[in-house]
């Protein structure tokens, strides 16, 4: 008979191991985690958690059959996804499980290094495993120690300090600026993807209130109405630049729309109010010259990319305090764990000597008064307890000092604890 | 009561130390979460502070600035108030550890040279004099306040255009909240220096001093007092560049500290 194992076993697809249409194949909502786990915790008897992002799908099981292989569990996942033939993930166990999960949560397994959403994904599947049904202890704490991982590393270090796409840098450097951005109108000059994805990181910051001016009315109404903002020609731009706090140049433009001296007058027109004005244009669109006048803070492209660039080194190096925080974390895991392996010895020793005492009790119980019976119940308690003071101690401090399997063994064998059983 | 004063002044610069600490901590550690904290801490320093004041000034029966180490301990204590006060209004505390390091320095000062004797002049007695000081002092404190944000505004602003992002870039609050902090330090400034001197005419009319505008030191600090206004006059109907106004701030601080210098204290 196959054993169930005491430890966490992960099947791991992620973007280091599987390509991105086998991933997308296997991509779980909410909805279909929350039907497939009952199913999995029937089919190999033991606690399930699905992690479902773009960039990976694992699966981790505690109290699993000892021997269980991807071979074994692929049928069970098969009832939920199409498993592609050919692809495996990477198996992890025990220790090596729980390191990678908290690896996880502080996205040094993250496709973009330091990413904060994955945090949010982790305690989505700490979620899922308090709400489904049938108790689940130890994925519970392994969820509970991953978000303290996580967390730990986002504020001991500087790991997902800094932005690290074009348009977030974007929003940095706006931030350093404005702080908040609320009451700050964005104009977005040009209506293609890179003042969409621009829109999108300054909505995600705060911002609301946002001016289109586009060549072309379609595609400028069509994004205008897409951020709830409002359109205007590229012939009312200096009009449009009187007001807005920051400006995003992304069009195909071959000549510059923005020029010194129209800056000069836009700058007079708003009182000198500062501007942050982001040319991501190839050509420029804005006058080199035009970061010259005071009150105008002019940022291109390559100036975005060296930010991307630092802020990446910077998040690089972080990485040997973040994997010291995960090691300390997971050595605390490990103490969890084995103390779990010796509660149920030290809960059936205990049972063991309870049922003893209960058993010479009733030997006597027709033989003594209520009294002395009384006496005898806080006596043989007081006993008992003396008694199993010094193995429980030894168990519990075993536990903390690195137990080995023989000593439980041993412990249970001497009081034939596994017979009860 | 003696005693009483003596511990004070070893308390004083402890608890200005410590809340430095507190500050340097929120100015370093990302994610930081000292603020709770520090809305505790700070008024409790400045309420054991103020008290410090009340004894001093009963033990002595008189306002308790005679001296220059009890002048510097007023600058301590005016200086963190109003700088709570903008603290409080912006809710940011990034640029704390620049006022307490400042506050520390001023009441370590105060501590250490701290006389224990009842000579005064016989003007400190006059409670109006009192309220004249004590506006004048939080008066100076606030511009200093203010032109000390305009520094930062304008290491932040130089940084930001020559795309150097290095700690100032990182730790300082936005520019825009820096612009903000020094005008309301400048303004309140403005305000409360207004208040004092305007109080210190009407003590020199009720004790009957003969008042010269030809005296140097009164001609100077009406000046800079009429400079500033002037200057937030401008800023506020015909517009300046910020960078503009954190330099005219900051030059404008630096002439006041200069006649104020020139002419030694408030005091004399």
């Amino acid at each position: 008979m196959m054993s169930n194992s005491r430890d966490i076993s992960l099947f791991s697809f992620s973007h280091r191991n599987t390509p991105l249409e086998v991933r997308d194949r296997l991509v779980f909502s909410r909805e279909e985690t929350d039907a497939f786990v009952p199913i999995a915790r029937g089919s190999v008897a033991s606690e399930v958690a699905v992690l479902s992002t773009c960039n990976r799908t694992e699966f981790y099981l505690f109290g699993a059959p000892e021997n269980l292989d991807w071979t074994s569990f692929a049928p069970v996942v098969g009832q939920a996804k199409e498993i592609v033939q050919g692809v495996s993930p990477t198996v992890f166990r025990g220790r090596e499980a729980a390191r990678h999960l908290f690896r996880v949560a502080a996205s040094i397994e993250s496709l973009a290094l330091g990413e904060d959403q994955i945090l949010a994904q982790v305690k989505e599947v700490h979620r899922q495993v308090l709400e489904s049904s049938g108790k689940s202890p130890v994925l519970d704490r392994l969820c509970q120690f991953a978000i303290r991982a996580g967390k730990r590393v986002r504020t001991e270090t500087a790991l997902c300090d800094g932005a690290v796409s074009i348009s977030s840098a974007a929003v940095t450097l706006a931030k350093r600026i404005f702080g908040d951005f609320r009451p700050l109108e964005i104009a977005l000059i040009g209506a293609g993807e890179t003042n969409e994805s621009a829109a999108e990181n300054f909505r995600a910051a705060g911002a609301s209130r946002f001016v289109v001016v586009n060549r072309s009315p379609e595609r400028g109404q069509a994004l205008a109405e897409k951020f709830a903002g409002r359109y205007a020609p590229l012939e009312d731009l200096e009009k449009v630049l009187k007001t807005a706090d920051v400006a995003v140049f992304a069009t195909g433009s071959p000549t510059h729309l923005a020029t010194r001296d129209m800056m000069k007058r836009v700058m007079k027109a708003r009182s000198f109010q500062s501007i942050f004005m982001i040319d991501i244009s190839n050509p420029r669109n804005v006058a080199p010259e035009v970061g010259d006048v005071s009150g105008v803070f002019l940022f291109n492209i390559d100036d975005l990319e060296q930010v991307v660039r630092d802020n990446l080194r910077e998040r690089q190096a972080e990485i040997p305090k973040a994997e010291a925080i995960i090691e300390e974390v997971l050595d605390e895991w490990v103490a969890w764990m084995q103390s779990m392996q010796v509660l149920p010895t030290i809960g059936d020793l205990a049972k063991f000597f309870e049922a003893i005492r209960q058993q010479e009790i009733e030997k006597h119980r027709g033989k003594l008064s209520d009294e002395e019976l009384a006496t005898m119940e806080a006596f043989s308690k007081g006993m008992v307890k003396k008694l199993l003071h010094n193995p429980i101690t030894f168990l519990r401090n075993a536990a903390d000092q690195g137990l080995r399997p023989d000593d439980l063994h041993t412990v249970r064998n001497l009081f034939k604890l596994d017979d009860d059983q | 009561m003696l005693t009483v004063l003596q511990t004070f002044d070893i308390i004083l610069p402890v608890l200005y130390a410590a809340n430095l600490a507190l500050y340097v901590r929120h100015f370093v550690r990302e994610g930081d979460d000292s603020d709770s904290l520090r809305r505790v801490t700070v008024p409790l320093m400045l309420v054991v502070h103020g008290a410090y004041f009340v004894i001093r000034g009963s033990e002595f029966s008189y306002f308790p600035l005679g001296s220059k180490p009890e002048f510097f301990s007023w600058l301590a204590y005016s200086l963190v108030l109003v700088y709570a006060a903008v603290e409080r209004q912006l809710k940011q505390g990034r640029t704390g550890m620049f006022f307490l390091a400042i506050a520390l320095f001023f009441q370590t000062g105060a501590s250490v040279f701290m006389e224990y004797s009842a000579k005064h002049a016989l003007l400190l007695e006059n409670p109006v004099y009192a309220i004249h000081v004590i506006f004048t002092v939080l008066g100076v404190t606030a511009l200093s306040v203010g032109a000390l944000y305009s520094v930062m505004y304008a290491i932040l602003s130089r940084q930001l255009k020559k795309r150097e992002m290095g700690l100032f870039f990182k730790k300082l609050p936005p520019l825009a909240l820096l612009d903000r902090s020094s005008k309301i330090g400048t303004v309140a400034g403005i305000a409360l220096l207004g208040f004092g001197l305007g109080v210190g005419y009407a003590v020199a009319w009720e004790v009957d001093a003969f008042v010269s505008f030809g005296d140097p030191k009164l001609l100077a600090t009406n000046v800079v007092w009429v400079g500033y206004v002037l200057g937030a006059l401008w800023v506020k109907f015909k517009g300046l560049p910020s960078l503009k106004v954190a330099w005219l701030t900051i030059f404008w601080f630096l002439v006041f500290l200069g006649s104020a210098g020139a002419n030694h204290s408030f005091l004399q």
